[in-house]
Order: structure tokens, then C-alpha cells, then sequence
């Protein structure tokens, strides 16, 4: 009985034993794992008439997991309910971006916001952001650098505050380096003389999102999965 | 011997690891959950939140000292409510990067808890901003299970700023906690207001959708990603709503009870009260900084820290809605449903409402502080080197004059109106004029 007893508690204390092993080499041996960030990734292409790729859960570490889930508006669709007369034309949501600034050409783009994310002479990721903003009705821009760290997040750079505010292109090359530049994200709006108006987020000069608000009308996409709300 | 020893190590391995996160999530959010916080928010969430020394259970409070401003008190509000309740917090990295910004975050693994929390906040202060906000919310539908403590108000890019819903009275009025820019430097005191924002300003610029003006609230961490209009709860209702009607049209659907003309009166002068009170405590940090410095002209940033049209527009707006108030109760012969006090009170505020403000304050004479005054305070003179006393009816009747002054260059007095001559020749940024509709 005795005998049994031990045998027991050597397989359990075996066991303990592998598991505290692999803990600590985790934990002091183990080369960390490498962050995710936009360097591993493979440069994003969107393909409109796919399935939508939505977000619906969080894995490790607050990496998105992107699930596809069937839609059924692609952006075709929507737009052959929203705009029938622009179906045939119109294959992309670029495209349809580009043909509403051709038609509004006196709409001015207001900038919103524009990401610059490159790699400084070490190879680390930074990401500049200049945000377009107002300051008691007038209009500045103010530049935020952010270095990314080993978990892939940014780590906000203090810049003193001439720099920060309304950086001109001498100030900004000393911040940025362009030749490095490896994703490009802006942000902006415009609004015709009519009651047309639109907002587009773009990467690398894809259209990642826009909206259309057009009198009573709604039209808008993200990554492809789009929406046509038409009002009475 | 060795078994239990060997047992002891795994679990001091375990909390070792654990101990890595800025905070370990043992819970799951839930809509019983999003009513504890909304609860937690009702009974926790008030102006002396961060200047506390301890709770109301005698312990410490660990987030004393913490400099908040508009969107960073927003955020507080989240991120300490799910700390304490061991649940999940995540948001958006607002640089542009995929990634959620979230608790389990290893940062800060080697400070103390207390530390790591605070460092983490500070952490989400940097990254934050009204700017940020709309991709972590979302608008909802106006009604009572969907408007509540906890819910935030944000305005459109033109006016940036945010507030906490921390109650909704049965009389429909929101009891809001907010901070400003200079509220962050000043020190660790919130701000309060009952009433709704004037929707005039919370939409100004954008009423659409697109401008993500309204009241908002917290996305599921699994919608963090997706555009606010694919997100469940969202609502364009509020954008169907003409902002001069908007807090009317909220303050209609979330009431259950009517206010009375007397608690509207008394709630409307309190408002106003506090904005008197709190531009007096801007004026006197802008005073501070100057004098640190040498009273030396400002920066371009100091100048929009320090300088306050919003503020001065906000308050001529609060005097404007009480003054209406007066207008409608007069025309109704209605004005008796007032205490005879609060009557009197008003009169000499407005002496004259079948003028316009503008010209009922030009022939309004100066009014000297008395104990029956509404809103006594007093502001600080640098020439005289005193505080001088001011009521409502004075601050009105310099604000609808152009005598009060949002140039955070000018000394106190001037600010406040006092017929000084003073030599500025420091540079002004942007339209520091009184704007107001009646």
C-alpha cells in the first residue's frame, strides 16, 4: 500500500517536475516572441468582391484574431442598390471614391489624420502621426511620434513644442524618414457645395473605408462589407 | 518535504507569471456587468475622484494625485472600473497600429501593483484623445436603457471635448463629470454640471454621423475593430434630431418625473454658479503660470492651455437658456410658480427682458456684491494685490458688454472685466470674440 503510495507521488512529482522545467525555461531561456507589427505582415491587398473579414474576437495579448464570416453585401451589391446608374462602371471602392472627387472637384479634402509608420537606422518600427485639428477655430496640426516597442505597441516620443505644432517639411524630414516609409494611412473628408459629403480612410492609398452621405441617402463600406441606407 | 515544496514554487511560478499583466481579467463582460459599472459610475465617479486621499471604505486611494483632462477623465472612468472588477479592458491604438491596447500589457511587470495600474492609465492618458474616442464608442439610441451613468457625451472635432454621464435625474437632466486642458495642469479636481451640453455646440460643425458628436458608449472589445456603424447598439437617431432641439428632445425621452419651474431655476443657477466659479479657477492658473514664468507672453500652446472663449461662450450660453427660461415663465404669467426670492434674485440679473441681452446689459448699472447676490465669488486682482468680490448680474453684465477677456496675457482683473488700461503687445492666437445666439 505504502509502496503504491510512493510510486504515486513519484509520477505526480515527475510530472510537477516537467511542467516547473518548461516555466522556467519559458520564462529565463526562450527567445521572446517576436511582436506583431506591421513589418511581419504581408503588405495588405484588399480584395472587395471577397467575403468581409470582421473582427469578432480578441486572442493573446489583445492580437485581433480575423475571422471571415460570410456577408452578403459585397460592395457591388450595395452599390448597384444604393447607386444602380454607377454598377456597371464602378468596381472598387477606390474607384468609387476617385469618381465622386471627379464629380465634386470643387470639394476641398479636409485632412483628418495621416500615419506614417517606417523603421528609424536600427530597423525599429516608429509611427508618425500628424493630426489635423482646430484650436479655437483655427486649424493646426500637430505631429506625434511613437516608437514601437517588443509587444508591438507604441511608446509616445516627447517632441518639444515648437516641433510638435505645425511642423513644417524641414521639421517633419528630421522626425520621419520617408525613404523607409512602409504604410501610409490618412484619413479625410470633404463636402460638396450640394449635400454631398464623404469621409475615406485610405492605406497606401487603398480606400480601407469610406462613408457617403448624400441627402437622404447613406452609402459606406469597410474592408469590402458595405451598407446602403436609403431614407425617405 | 520536497513535494510541498515543489508545490509552493509552481504557484509562486504561476503568480509570477500572472503577476506580468497590468492586471490579471478573471471576469467577462456582461450586460449584468455593464450595470455594475453603470451603478459603480453613479455612486463613485465625482470631481473629487483623483483628489481623494481615501475611499469611502477608509482605504487608500490609489489613483489620488492622477492629472486628467477631457478625454483622459472618459477613459478613467473604464479602465478603473474594470481594474477593480478584474474584468477586460482594450481600446484602439490610436497611433494606427493593429494590435488592442489592453490590460495584459507587461510593461510595468516589475513595479508594484499600485504602480503598474497607475503607469498604465498614465500610458492610455498619452495615447487618448476626444480625436481617438469615436473609435472606441459608439452612438446609441435615445432612450432610458441605452442613455446612462457611465454613457459619455463627446462633441464634434470642432469643440473636442467629452463628459461622463454619472446619473440621469428623473426630471430627465444629466449630472455630468468632466475636465478641461487647464483643469489637467491645475490639479487633481473634477468638474461637475447638471444640464445637457447645448447641442448647438456638442454638433457644431457636423451633425451628421460622420461627426461622431452625441452620446456614446463603450464597444464590446470584440467590435473594437469594426466601423462604429457595424457595431451593435449603434444608433443614427440622435442625428435626426436638430441639434438646438437634441438636449430638449433627451431630456423629454429620459424623464419620468417633470422638473418644476423653481428646481429648474435652482439647477440652472447652480450651473452657472460652477462655470463662474471654475473660470475664475482657470484665470487664476493661467495667473499662476505667468508668474512662474516671469510674465513673459505665451506660447502659441500656452496661449490655447490658458485662454478660454470656449469657456466664456459656454457660460454666455448657460445665461442665455436661463434668461430664456425667464422670458417663457414672464410670457406664460407664469413667473409666480418662482419662490419670490429666486424672483427678485433674477430681476436684477435681468432687468429688462424685452431687450436683447446685449443692450439690457448696456444699460444694466454695475452691481455692487450684497448677501442676496447669486453667485458670489471672487476673483484675483494682481494690480491691487486683493480679491475682489463679483456676483451673476456683474459677470453678465460685463460678458454681454465685451469686458470680460479670454487673452490668458492679460492679468486677471482684465479678464474679469475690471476698467483697467493695460499695454499688451504679446501675440494673439485664433478669434478670442464673443460669440453667442439668443
Amino acid at each position: 500500500m505504502s509502496n503504491k503510495k510512493t510510486i504515486i507521488r513519484f509520477v505526480v512529482l515527475v510530472v510537477l517536475l516537467v511542467i516547473a522545467a518548461a516555466i522556467v525555461f519559458r520564462f529565463f531561456f526562450a527567445e521572446p516572441s517576436p511582436p506583431t507589427s506591421k513589418l511581419d505582415a504581408p503588405p495588405q491587398e484588399l480584395d472587395h468582391e471577397a467575403s468581409a473579414a470582421i473582427t469578432d474576437e480578441t486572442g493573446e495579448n489583445g492580437v485581433v484574431v480575423e475571422k471571415t464570416i460570410p456577408k452578403g453585401s459585397t460592395f457591388k451589391d450595395t452599390l448597384a442598390k444604393c447607386f444602380p446608374h454607377l454598377s456597371e462602371a464602378i468596381n472598387t471602392p477606390k474607384e468609387f471614391v476617385d469618381n465622386w472627387k471627379s464629380l465634386n472637384s470643387t470639394a476641398e479634402e479636409e485632412p483628418d489624420f495621416i500615419h506614417y509608420f517606417f523603421k528609424d537606422k536600427n530597423g525599429q518600427e516608429v509611427r508618425a502621426q500628424i493630426v489635423y485639428t482646430t484650436a479655437e477655430g483655427r486649424p493646426i496640426r500637430e505631429l506625434k511620434i511613437f516608437r514601437v516597442l517588443e509587444d508591438g505597441l507604441p511608446d509616445p516620443v516627447e517632441l518639444p513644442a515648437p516641433d510638435r505644432y505645425n511642423p513644417n517639411n524641414t521639421t517633419l524630414s528630421k522626425y520621419i524618414d520617408f525613404s523607409t516609409v512602409f504604410e501610409t494611412q490618412k484619413k479625410w473628408s470633404a463636402k460638396s457645395p450640394g449635400s454631398s459629403s464623404i469621409e475615406v480612410e485610405e492605406s497606401n492609398s487603398d480606400v480601407t473605408e469610406f462613408q457617403l452621405f448624400q441627402k437622404n441617402t447613406i452609402f459606406r463600406c469597410h474592408e469590402g462589407d458595405c451598407e446602403c441606407k436609403a431614407g425617405n | 518535504m520536497s513535494f510541498s515544496i515543489l508545490v509552493a514554487l509552481l504557484t509562486l511560478s504561476f503568480s509570477f507569471s500572472s503577476q506580468a499583466e497590468v492586471w490579471t481579467a478573471t471576469a467577462k463582460w456582461s450586460p449584468e456587468k455593464e450595470k455594475e459599472f453603470s451603478v459603480w459610475v453613479q455612486k463613485n465617479w465625482g470631481k473629487d475622484f483623483f483628489s481623494k486621499k481615501e475611499n469611502k471604505d477608509g482605504s487608500a486611494n490609489i489613483f489620488q494625485g492622477l492629472r486628467v483632462d477631457c478625454a483622459d477623465t472618459v477613459y478613467s472612468s473604464r479602465v478603473i472600473f474594470a481594474y477593480l472588477h478584474s474584468l477586460p479592458f482594450a481600446m484602439n491604438d490610436a497611433s494606427g497600429g493593429k494590435k488592442l491596447i489592453t490590460n495584459s500589457m507587461t510593461r510595468w511587470d516589475s513595479k508594484s501593483e499600485k504602480e503598474k495600474i497607475r503607469n498604465f492609465l498614465v500610458y492610455v492618458y498619452n495615447m487618448v484623445s476626444t480625436k481617438s474616442m469615436h473609435n472606441d464608442t459608439y452612438p446609441v439610441k435615445v432612450s432610458r436603457e441605452t442613455i446612462v451613468p457611465g454613457s459619455i457625451i463627446l462633441t464634434t472635432e470642432k469643440n473636442h471635448h467629452s463628459w461622463v454621464i454619472k446619473n440621469i435625474f428623473p426630471t430627465g437632466i444629466p449630472h455630468l463629470v468632466f475636465n478641461s486642458t487647464v483643469g489637467a495642469y491645475s490639479g487633481p479636481l473634477l468638474q461637475e454640471r447638471k444640464s445637457w451640453p447645448n447641442g448647438d455646440w456638442v454638433f457644431e460643425g457636423n451633425a451628421t454621423p460622420e461627426g461622431n458628436a452625441g452620446v456614446r458608449y463603450w464597444r464590446k472589445e470584440s467590435e473594437l475593430k469594426l466601423p462604429a456603424w457595424q457595431v451593435s447598439g449603434y444608433s443614427e437617431e440622435q442625428y435626426a434630431i436638430k441639434p438646438g432641439k437634441w438636449k430638449y428632445d433627451l431630456q423629454k425621452t429620459l424623464q419620468s418625473t417633470e422638473e418644476s419651474t423653481q428646481q429648474t431655476a435652482t439647477r440652472l443657477i447652480e450651473n452657472i454658479c460652477a462655470d463662474i466659479q471654475q473660470r475664475i479657477d482657470a484665470v487664476k492658473e493661467s495667473e499662476t503660470f505667468l508668474k512662474s514664468v516671469g510674465y513673459r507672453c505665451m506660447s502659441e500652446e500656452e496661449f490655447d492651455n490658458y485662454s478660454t472663449p470656449s469657456r466664456d461662450r459656454r457660460l454666455a450660453d448657460e445665461i442665455i437658456y436661463l434668461r430664456n427660461f425667464l422670458k417663457t415663465l414672464v410670457q406664460d404669467r407664469n413667473e409666480l410658480s418662482l419662490d419670490q426670492k429666486t424672483w427678485q434674485q433674477l430681476k436684477i440679473v435681468f432687468p429688462n427682458l424685452t431687450e436683447t441681452i446685449a443692450t439690457e446689459s448696456q444699460n444694466q448699472k454695475r452691481t455692487v456684491t450684497s448677501s442676496s447676490s447669486l453667485c458670489r465669488a471672487k476673483h484675483y486682482s494682481r494690480g491691487q494685490g486683493i480679491d475682489k468680490s463679483i456676483d451673476l448680474a456683474e459677470v453678465k453684465r460685463r460678458l454681454f458688454t465685451n469686458r470680460l477677456s479670454s487673452n490668458p496675457n492679460h492679468p486677471p482683473e482684465v479678464r474679469f472685466g475690471e476698467d483697467v488700461n493695460i499695454k499688451n503687445s504679446c501675440p494673439s492666437w485664433g478669434n478670442l470674440k464673443l460669440s453667442y445666439v439668443e
